[in-house]
Protein backbone atom coordinates (compact mmCIF):
# COMPACT_ATOMS: atom_id res chain seq x y z
CA UNK A 1 0.00 0.00 0.00
CA UNK A 2 1.29 3.66 -0.80
CA UNK A 3 1.92 5.90 2.38
CA UNK A 4 -0.65 8.17 1.10
CA UNK A 5 -3.42 6.18 0.94
CA UNK A 6 -2.93 4.41 4.30
CA UNK A 7 -2.38 8.17 5.59
CA UNK A 8 -6.00 8.40 3.60
CA UNK A 9 -7.22 5.31 5.38
CA UNK A 10 -6.18 5.80 9.23
CA UNK A 11 -7.51 9.28 8.55
CA UNK A 12 -10.87 8.24 7.78
CA UNK A 13 -13.28 8.19 10.70
CA UNK A 14 -15.49 5.32 9.45
CA UNK A 15 -12.35 3.58 9.04
CA UNK A 16 -11.37 3.90 12.40
CA UNK A 17 -14.94 2.67 13.50
CA UNK A 18 -14.72 -0.26 10.86
CA UNK A 19 -11.20 -0.82 12.45
CA UNK A 20 -12.19 -1.14 15.66
CA UNK A 21 -14.97 -3.71 14.94
CA UNK A 22 -12.84 -5.97 13.40
CA UNK A 23 -9.88 -5.57 16.60
CA UNK A 24 -12.51 -6.24 18.56
CA UNK A 25 -13.85 -8.96 16.82
CA UNK A 26 -9.93 -10.28 16.03
CA UNK A 27 -9.12 -9.90 19.52
CA UNK A 28 -12.17 -12.30 20.96
CA UNK A 29 -11.50 -14.92 18.19
CA UNK A 30 -7.47 -15.36 18.00
CA UNK A 31 -5.87 -17.79 20.29
CA UNK A 32 -2.65 -17.14 22.88
CA UNK A 33 -0.13 -17.79 19.55
CA UNK A 34 -1.66 -15.82 17.48
CA UNK A 35 -2.34 -13.00 20.36
CA UNK A 36 1.44 -13.38 21.24
CA UNK A 37 2.92 -12.94 18.05
CA UNK A 38 0.93 -9.70 17.18
CA UNK A 39 1.56 -8.02 20.75
CA UNK A 40 5.34 -9.30 21.55
CA UNK A 41 6.41 -10.25 17.79
CA UNK A 42 7.51 -13.59 19.26
CA UNK A 43 6.32 -16.19 21.87
CA UNK A 44 10.09 -15.32 23.07
CA UNK A 45 9.85 -12.14 23.09
CA UNK A 46 6.69 -12.61 25.67
CA UNK A 47 8.66 -14.68 28.23
CA UNK A 48 11.92 -12.11 28.02
CA UNK A 49 9.61 -8.94 28.54
CA UNK A 50 7.07 -10.86 30.68
CA UNK A 51 10.03 -11.09 33.16
CA UNK A 52 11.90 -7.77 32.37
CA UNK A 53 9.25 -5.47 33.28
CA UNK A 54 7.70 -7.47 35.74
CA UNK A 55 5.00 -5.16 36.66
CA UNK A 56 3.16 -7.25 38.50
CA UNK A 57 5.86 -8.38 40.83
CA UNK A 58 4.99 -12.03 39.83
CA UNK A 59 6.96 -15.08 40.96
CA UNK A 60 8.33 -16.35 37.97
CA UNK A 61 9.71 -19.33 37.36
CA UNK A 62 10.17 -19.20 33.61
CA UNK A 63 13.92 -20.73 32.66
CA UNK B 1 -32.73 -19.74 13.71
CA UNK B 2 -33.48 -20.25 10.24
CA UNK B 3 -35.14 -23.37 11.54
CA UNK B 4 -36.89 -21.06 13.30
CA UNK B 5 -38.41 -19.94 10.08
CA UNK B 6 -36.63 -16.82 10.35
CA UNK B 7 -34.75 -15.19 7.41
CA UNK B 8 -31.32 -14.15 7.18
CA UNK B 9 -30.37 -10.56 5.93
CA UNK B 10 -28.03 -8.20 5.93
CA UNK B 11 -29.47 -5.30 7.63
CA UNK B 12 -28.14 -2.64 5.04
CA UNK B 13 -29.85 -4.66 2.08
CA UNK B 14 -33.07 -4.74 4.41
CA UNK B 15 -32.92 -1.36 5.04
CA UNK B 16 -33.41 -0.21 1.67
CA UNK B 17 -36.00 -2.33 0.21
CA UNK B 18 -38.02 -3.85 3.21
CA UNK B 19 -41.29 -4.34 1.11
CA UNK B 20 -39.77 -7.34 -0.39
CA UNK B 21 -38.82 -9.33 2.97
CA UNK B 22 -41.80 -10.77 5.56
CA UNK B 23 -41.98 -10.12 8.98
CA UNK B 24 -39.73 -12.81 10.50
CA UNK B 25 -36.64 -11.67 10.38
CA UNK B 26 -32.55 -11.85 12.26
CA UNK B 27 -31.25 -8.97 10.13
CA UNK B 28 -27.02 -9.06 10.26
CA UNK B 29 -24.48 -5.85 10.94
CA UNK B 30 -26.76 -3.49 12.42
CA UNK B 31 -25.72 -0.08 12.98
CA UNK B 32 -25.96 1.89 15.96
CA UNK B 33 -24.68 5.41 17.56
CA UNK B 34 -22.18 4.38 20.61
CA UNK B 35 -22.49 6.29 23.78
CA UNK B 36 -18.77 8.28 22.26
CA UNK B 37 -21.21 8.99 19.55
CA UNK B 38 -18.98 7.01 16.97
CA UNK B 39 -20.58 4.65 14.46
CA UNK B 40 -21.28 1.02 16.37
CA UNK B 41 -22.02 -2.13 14.34
CA UNK B 42 -23.94 -5.26 16.25
CA UNK B 43 -24.11 -8.75 15.28
CA UNK B 44 -28.27 -9.32 14.65
CA UNK B 45 -31.41 -7.55 15.03
CA UNK B 46 -34.19 -10.43 15.62
CA UNK B 47 -37.56 -9.15 14.04
CA UNK B 48 -40.92 -11.05 14.74
CA UNK B 49 -44.27 -9.97 14.16
CA UNK B 50 -45.54 -13.44 15.17
CA UNK B 51 -43.90 -13.17 18.35
CA UNK B 52 -43.79 -9.21 18.66
CA UNK B 53 -40.37 -9.16 19.21
CA UNK B 54 -37.70 -7.22 18.29
CA UNK B 55 -34.23 -7.24 20.13
CA UNK B 56 -31.04 -6.86 19.02
CA UNK B 57 -28.45 -9.32 20.02
CA UNK B 58 -24.94 -8.48 20.61
CA UNK B 59 -22.41 -11.27 20.51
CA UNK B 60 -19.24 -11.71 22.77
CA UNK B 61 -16.89 -14.34 22.50
CA UNK B 62 -13.26 -14.94 24.49
CA UNK B 63 -11.19 -17.50 23.14
CA UNK B 64 -8.34 -17.36 25.32
CA UNK B 65 -7.46 -14.55 28.10
CA UNK B 66 -7.09 -11.00 27.42
CA UNK B 67 -8.82 -7.81 27.58
CA UNK B 68 -12.01 -7.99 25.71
CA UNK B 69 -13.73 -8.46 29.10
CA UNK B 70 -12.19 -5.00 30.34
CA UNK B 71 -14.63 -3.85 27.36
CA UNK B 72 -18.09 -5.40 29.21
CA UNK B 73 -19.07 -2.26 31.05
CA UNK B 74 -18.46 -0.35 27.74
CA UNK B 75 -21.14 -2.65 26.32
CA UNK B 76 -22.85 -2.48 29.22
CA UNK B 77 -23.50 1.23 29.60
CA UNK B 78 -23.80 0.81 25.41
CA UNK B 79 -26.83 -1.25 26.36
CA UNK B 80 -28.80 0.94 28.06
CA UNK B 81 -27.55 4.30 26.90
CA UNK B 82 -26.99 3.87 23.30
CA UNK B 83 -29.01 0.92 21.45
CA UNK B 84 -32.28 2.15 20.54
CA UNK B 85 -34.34 -1.43 21.04
CA UNK B 86 -35.73 -1.71 24.41
CA UNK B 87 -34.41 -5.42 24.37
CA UNK B 88 -31.29 -6.23 23.94
CA UNK B 89 -29.73 -9.52 24.58
CA UNK B 90 -25.81 -10.02 25.10
CA UNK B 91 -24.90 -13.64 24.34
CA UNK B 92 -21.75 -14.68 25.80
CA UNK B 93 -19.45 -17.60 25.75
CA UNK B 94 -16.34 -19.13 25.53
CA UNK B 95 -13.32 -19.83 28.04
CA UNK B 96 -11.54 -16.88 27.93
CA UNK B 97 -13.21 -14.53 30.38
CA UNK B 98 -11.75 -13.46 33.52
CA UNK B 99 -13.12 -14.54 36.81
CA UNK B 100 -15.50 -12.50 37.45
CA UNK B 101 -16.20 -10.72 34.04
CA UNK B 102 -19.02 -12.28 33.57
CA UNK B 103 -20.57 -12.73 36.89
CA UNK B 104 -19.94 -8.34 37.23
CA UNK B 105 -22.30 -7.99 34.20
CA UNK B 106 -24.89 -10.41 35.25
CA UNK B 107 -25.24 -8.33 38.19
CA UNK B 108 -25.23 -4.97 36.58
CA UNK B 109 -28.36 -6.01 34.94
CA UNK B 110 -29.42 -7.19 37.24
CA UNK B 111 -29.19 -4.22 39.81
CA UNK B 112 -29.75 -2.05 36.54
CA UNK B 113 -26.47 -0.79 37.94
CA UNK B 114 -25.84 3.32 35.76
CA UNK B 115 -30.15 3.62 34.56
CA UNK B 116 -31.86 6.43 35.07
CA UNK B 117 -35.71 7.04 35.23
CA UNK B 118 -35.40 7.27 30.82
CA UNK B 119 -33.96 3.63 30.25
CA UNK B 120 -34.46 1.44 33.65
CA UNK B 121 -37.06 -0.06 31.50
CA UNK B 122 -34.97 -1.49 29.22
CA UNK B 123 -34.87 -5.42 28.96
CA UNK B 124 -31.70 -6.80 29.07
CA UNK B 125 -30.77 -10.36 28.65
CA UNK B 126 -27.23 -11.94 29.71
CA UNK B 127 -27.05 -15.65 27.89
CA UNK B 128 -24.54 -18.14 27.98
CA UNK B 129 -25.03 -20.36 23.99
CA UNK B 130 -26.53 -22.87 25.97
CA UNK B 131 -29.19 -20.30 28.02
CA UNK B 132 -29.85 -19.19 24.22
CA UNK B 133 -30.94 -22.49 22.94
CA UNK B 134 -33.09 -23.26 25.67
CA UNK B 135 -34.52 -19.43 25.15
CA UNK B 136 -34.81 -20.29 21.29
CA UNK B 137 -36.60 -23.67 21.72
CA UNK B 138 -38.81 -22.05 24.90
CA UNK B 139 -39.62 -19.07 23.07
CA UNK B 140 -40.54 -19.98 19.24
CA UNK B 141 -41.78 -23.48 19.67
CA UNK B 142 -44.97 -21.69 21.51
Amino acid sequence: MKNNELIELIENPDFIDYYSYKEDKWLQDANWEEKLIAVFGSIENAVNEFKKDDVFNSKINLK
Amino acid sequence: MSGKGFELVKYRVWVKNQEKYGKELLLENVPFTKIYEHKGNTEFLLLSEKYKLKIRIECKWQQVAGSVDEKLPYLYLNTIEAMPENSIMILIDGLGWKTGAIKWLKDAVKQKKYTTEENKHKEILVFSLTDFFTWANKTFNQ
